[in-house]
């Protein structure tokens, strides 16, 4: 850890390492809060397809900059527009076409990953560049991307707490919230554009595939201490906050993937409360 | 068959009748749920909905909510549309429709009863006053920051009718309010419903039958069809035969009051 920090104050070399740094603890606060409503209401795996589905958005981005020379697409709008594409599109099939749920993320989850693979080596990535993005690297994270990526989090932060009492509705009993007059498919699409802009935050940092633990893995931490919807978004925010300086400073020195250190770290500290929480539970129950 | 209640003769006479339903019918998937279902409540009137499962309760109530359209046929809530009219209904669903892990204080609960009093943003010192005398009411007010999950079955249930009085309604939908409730506690409980029921109508859907005689005032049947019985020509052997899982076994065949149907 003493070597992260002494990498971060590099007045040089820093320079990448800070940046993303603050990108990281900036998108905590989005993730504490778009992961809470994300393990109330169940919807992880469907925040899952979400995620994957960006590598479509990136191939494509690719192809067109590479291919067709629109060089201002760059990748991290391209995983936005497909994000938000595909949380419109798996909204839109869970509320009114009668499918399966579990199906159309399926579905959904595979087309985005498989289309995005066959765009990266159609524009000419190699391999190395395609499992960065996957897989993500601190080196992904831009300095022309910063600023779009604070006003992203700004709007996402602003929206999940502006609409705190109708989301908590929808996500604890939807059709009372219907009853009571909410437009519960408004805020649906909404909750669900949310997740997938906040995704996009740490999508480079983290990777595709890893980026969910981040979402999923700070609040269910939190949920074990929370009464209340809010404190379990406060602390699940400090808790990814936790997660990502840990990871970063465990992993860069040592030069080991940085996203697959930060998501080992929250899916240790998620056991870690789990098992703790049933041996509490067990002898607390043995003593009565 | 003609629908017993036409509204050309209804309209002008009941003024104080909150809910109609003229030969509703309901099919899911072209398999009919609800056949030609006609009756009507007034105001302050109390009934159980009675019937086997998959007779179409659940279908009944959420066609009252506005929640399902009828293919044919009209209900009139408080004299508009159901989706129109459920702003007065307090509605109380099923235990088994919550997560039970889910993080949320007993006021926050009964707080939803008042969203839609806001548009965005959090609810004021004035709703969360108003949910707290609706906890009083049911003798839940001690709890009000427990998390929900944490109660009983009894006193979740007596929460979430908080939460549909907090909406100040006129007429109060409880769907299987006496599931989980202990024998001791369901006498409270239907104290607390008969105070209710002074300043509102109440429905409610229970497969416990032993109640129904003392408290509710008619009894409909829902098996595809509906057939209503005043709790007064119920005798003590109809309701030994229902209590014997065959709801079907209520005699169909006997007079009904000027508040019932004729079955035909």
């Amino acid at each position: 850890m003493n070597e992260f920090f002494r990498l971060l104050n590099d007045p040089h070399g820093g320079i990448f390492l800070r940046q993303a740094l603050v990108v990281a603890l900036a998108a905590s606060v989005a993730f504490g809060i778009m992961g809470t409503y994300v393990v109330a209401k169940r919807i992880s795996s469907l925040a899952g397809a979400i995620a994957h589905s960006a590598l479509g958005g990136i191939g494509a981005a690719h192809y067109l900059q590479k291919k067709m020379d629109i060089a201002w697409f760059e990748p991290l709008h391209g995983a936005l527009v497909a994000a938000l594409l595909s949380a419109f599109l798996i909204g839109f099939v869970i509320l009114y076409a009668r499918e399966r749920e579990d199906t159309i993320i399926s579905a959904i989850w595979v087309t985005g990953m498989s289309l995005g693979l066959i765009l990266l080596k159609l524009s000419g990535a190699k391999s190395v560049d395609m499992m960065s993005y996957v897989l993500g690297d601190i080196l992904l994270v831009s300095p022309s991307d910063l600023w779009l990526l604070l006003a992203l989090d700004t709007v996402v932060v602003a929206l999940a707490l502006i609409y705190y009492s109708k989301f908590v509705a929808i996500c604890f009993d939807q059709e009372f919230a219907e009853l009571r007059g909410v437009h519960v498919r408004v805020y649906y699409f909404l909750m669900l554009a949310l997740v997938a802009i906040s995704i996009i935050l740490l999508m480079n940092l983290v990777g595709i595939v890893l980026v969910i633990a981040l979402l999923v893995l700070p609040a269910a931490f939190a949920a074990r201490f929370a009464n209340r919807l809010h404190t379990m978004m406060a602390l699940s925010i400090l808790a990814c906050m936790a997660f990502v300086t840990i990871g970063m400073g465990v992993s860069v020195p040592y030069d080991i993937p940085t996203g697959a250190c930060i998501a080992a770290v929250a899916a240790a500290a998620y056991f870690i409360v789990l098992v703790v929480d049933s041996i509490q539970r067990r002898v607390s129950r043995s003593s009565i | 068959m003609i629908a017993p209640n036409s509204p050309a003769t209804a309209t002008s006479t009941d003024t104080d009748t909150i809910l109609r339903l003229t030969g509703v019918n309901f099919a899911y998937d072209n398999v009919p749920v609800l056949r030609d279902v006609s009756f009507s409540i007034h105001a302050r009137e109390s009934m159980c909905i009675v019937g086997p499962n998959g007779g179409g309760k659940s279908t009944l109530l959420k066609l009252i909510l506005g929640l399902l359209k009828p293919d044919s046929g009209a209900i009139e809530l408080f004299g508009c549309q159901p989706k129109a009219g459920r702003h007065r209904i307090g509605y109380m669903p099923q235990m088994v429709h919550f997560d039970p892990m889910f993080p949320i204080t007993v006021r926050d609960v009964v707080l939803m009863g008042k969203l839609d009093c806001i548009s965005a943003g959090w609810f004021s010192r004035h709703h969360k006053k108003l949910a707290m005398e609706a906890l009083a009411e049911l003798d839940m007010a001690d709890y009000a920051d427990r998390r929900f999950s944490n109660l009983s079955g009894g006193q979740r249930q007596r929460v979430l009718i908080a939460r549909a009085l907090v909406c100040e309604p006129d007429l109060l939908l409880l769907d299987e309010p006496t599931a989980n409730v202990d024998q001791a506690v369901e006498e409270d409980f239907y104290a607390t419903l008969e105070k209710l029921n002074a300043r509102m109508a109440i429905m409610l859907v229970s497969h416990d039958l032993g109640f129904v005689s003392r408290f509710v005032k008619s009894v409909i049947c829902v098996n595809r069809t509906v057939h209503i019985h005043p709790t007064a020509d119920l005798t003590g052997r109809d309701i030994r035969e229902v209590y014997g899982e065959d709801m079907a076994a209520i005699r169909h065949d006997h007079r009904c009051s000027s508040e019932g149907h004729d079955h035909s």
